[in-house]
């Protein structure tokens, strides 16, 4: 995602490219005589050109303004929480800035001084028609301005980042000479205590008069140690332009401390910077610069309105106490559930392998059939035990039935036939015989005794046998007459 | 659409954000471990299952090779010479023993699940001798295992001849110590 940085102040427009916090292309070009904030047709003209000579395009752009209208105060607050402050802060600052709040824009950053019980809070704002002029002039070009800070603090916090000043610091004096001007700031672990724009000061002969600048630097330094009760001298860095690079090696001369001169060239030397202007665009728009380090100008509503339709965007502020919180919650309920599921999915690997270790002790040979096959398996030996059973019982008693009938004969009676029979049609006796005592009556009272004897038998009674008489008739055996008879034993059961 | 670019909605969107990830975390990790649980819970069931079932299927394994074993092997020979043997015993005369080719139809149930284990000899003995003879030697045949399926006894010229058709049930003649 490409990212575009533009710095404006009185004598020039800077244009930086980034794509995903690296640097692509940068352009700067000298504006005619204008007033800043003014003639912005031809502010417009030269922007145009700039984003067509890049060929840029996109629809959103950071700026960076320069010092000369912005009003850098040191605020000092009582102790208080984020909510309060901002409901502080408009009429705590209206004291320190010349104009009503209505009429410029501002940001802010702080510091807590718990020792103290106080809050430092720098103050940054601008005069809102200017910045409602420049929202204007990109409108036009239709593009939004994203963000809005000041270019000089910007590039202090650059150089931090990039490690050309180093940050541990206690102290740090920052002055950045530009071609007609000069800024000041003193950093403490970057954040700004003090900082002033000036003009350079010059001779007569338009030479620039390097004792006042060395006069500058060291009220300011005496003020700062005043005001604050600071004993320790900042270091002194000076971003100076190719041609006041002479002007930075007379203070660094006449100054009986630390100095540390950069020029552009020296910054990023693989991209080449010809001027602190270019640097301080590209700035805008380069990725490492800690947010919190930054002093962000809030933009005016005119570009904003439409957000204000969002309830989203006028939500309090969040406590990031919250978020931790939830962090912390969230965590441990993951770790609970894990825990307990683990410990449930290890109890049921428990139980497996236990029941497993039986199973294979036991019956080895059926590990690996199918529960339905073992299942089969046994209702089928069921059904043979049954079987077996079955065939077990089939024993007859044809025996104890001889001794029966053996036993059942009356006088003059005798068996000329009998059939046996066990089968699956049924299973009976089937008796033939004769009766001679030469008297029919006493015959057929014979064949009735028989019968009797055979049905009143405690054998077939407890068989529960039928006994029934078939045939009694007379008839005729070798000349003689004689009564022949027929009689059946019917098994109840199947078999006799 | 909601400006993410405000620091304050960042911070809601980041808040929002991390809820759902939680959220989605806990639905993963509690259908993950949920999933797995009841596979292996179905596991151990099926092994419990199959282990009632394996015990239940080796105990009537054993039991039905008690039982089995209570039949004799199958051996025709043996039983023709038995019944030979009653011949002097009970003083009858044994005309023949013929053996049969069997009817399995006698015995449908026994058949359909014993028909790898069991068979049936059949033979038909004719003998001679008086009624109580006859009687004891059909004893003899019950109590050696016989079945008797069909008895006639007819009197010709004085004399009792009688038709014994029996069934011996056998162990069929193979190792049956192992199923």
């Amino acid at each position: 995602m490409r990212e575009v940085g533009i710095y404006i102040d009185e004598k020039k427009v800077s244009v930086a490219v980034s794509e995903r916090g690296k640097f692509l292309l940068s352009k700067s070009i000298v504006l005619p005589e204008i007033k800043e904030g003014e003639n912005l047709e031809e502010l417009k003209a030269i922007i145009m050109r700039i984003f067509e000579e890049t060929s840029v395009d996109t629809n959103k752009v950071s700026v960076g303004l320069s010092g000369k209208n912005i009003i850098f105060r040191l605020l000092n607050l009582p102790l208080l929480n984020r909510r309060e402050l901002e409901a502080a802060l408009p009429l705590e600052a209206e004291k320190y800035v010349p104009f009503r709040m209505k009429e410029i824009v501002w940001g802010y950053r702080y510091k807590k001084d718990f020792h103290n019980h106080q809050i430092y809070l720098a103050f940054l704002a601008e005069r809102k028609n200017i910045v409602e002029n420049y929202i204007a002039l990109f409108g036009s070009l239709g593009v939004r301005i994203d963000t809005l800070e000041s270019g000089f603090l910007s590039l202090f916090s650059f150089l931090v980042s990039r490690k050309y000043i180093p940050s541990n610091v206690p102290a740090a004096a920052f002055v950045n000479f530009s071609s007609t001007d000069m800024e000041i700031a003193i950093f403490e672990k970057q954040f700004p205590y003090f900082s002033r724009y000036s003009k350079l000061l010059c001779d007569e002969l338009g030479n620039v008069d390097n004792a006042k600048i060395m006069d500058e630097i060291v009220l300011t330094f005496d003020y700062y140690k005043r005001k604050f009760h600071r004993e320790i001298t900042p270091v002194l860095f000076i971003a100076a332009a190719k041609e006041l690079v002479d002007t930075a090696e007379a203070v660094k001369n006449s100054i009986s401390q630390e100095v540390k001169i950069f020029t552009p060239a020296e910054i990023m030397p693989e991209v080449g910077f010809e001027d602190f202007e270019a640097i301080k665009a590209f700035s805008l728009v380069a990725r490492n610069i800690p947010r919190k380090q930054r002093i962000f100008l809030n933009i005016p509503v005119a570009q904003e309105e439409e957000r204000e339709e969002f309830a989203l965007s006028t939500l309090p502020p969040l406590n990031p106490l919250l978020i931790i919180v939830e962090v912390v919650i969230g965590i441990g309920l993951l770790g609970f559930l894990l825990f307990r599921y683990s410990r449930q999915e290890g109890k049921a690997i428990a139980e497996l392998r236990k029941v497993t270790k039986n199973f294979v002790d036991n019956y080895k040979e059926y590990k690996d059939i199918p529960y339905s096959q073992i299942k089969k398996s046994d209702e089928e030996y069921s059904e043979k035990i049954k079987a077996l059973k079955e065939a077990d019982s089939l024993g007859t008693a044809i025996h104890k039935y001889l001794d029966v009938i053996a036993s059942a004969l009356t006088s003059g009676l005798w068996l000329q036939k009998m059939d046996i029979v066990n089968s699956v049609r049924g299973s009976f006796i089937v008796m033939k015989g004769y009766v001679f005592l030469d008297d029919g009556i006493k015959e057929r009272k014979s064949v009735g005794d028989f019968l009797l004897n055979l049905r009143n038998n405690g054998f077939i009674k407890s068989k529960e046998s039928y006994v029934n008489l078939n045939l009694v008739a007379r008839g005729k055996l070798e000349n003689f007459a004689v009564t022949r008879f027929k009689i059946e034993i019917r098994s109840k059961n199947d078999r006799l | 659409m909601i400006d993410y670019k405000s620091r304050e909605n960042r911070k809601y969107l980041l808040f929002f954000v991390l809820i759902l990830l939680f959220a989605i975390g806990f639905i993963k990790i509690k259908s993950f471990y949920r999933s797995r649980i009841i596979a292996l819970q179905k596991k151990v069931d099926t092994y419990r299952n199959k282990l009632v079932i394996a015990k239940s299927l080796m105990k009537k394994k054993s039991v039905f090779l008690r039982k089995l074993n209570r039949f004799p092997l199958a051996d025709s020979y043996q039983i023709i010479e038995k019944i030979n043997g009653f011949q002097n015993k009970y003083k009858i005369n044994i005309d023949s023993i013929k053996p049969l080719t069997t009817n399995y139809n006698y015995f449908p149930n026994i058949n359909k699940y014993l028909r790898n284990e069991i068979d049936w000899l059949e033979f038909l003995i004719i003998v001679r001798g008086d009624f109580y003879s006859i009687s004891d030697f059909i004893e003899a045949i019950e109590n050696m295992g016989g079945v008797i399926q069909n008895v006639n006894f007819s009197l010709r010229r004085k004399k009792l001849k009688v038709e014994v058709k029996a069934i011996f049930v056998v162990r069929q003649n193979k190792d049956s110590t192992k199923l």
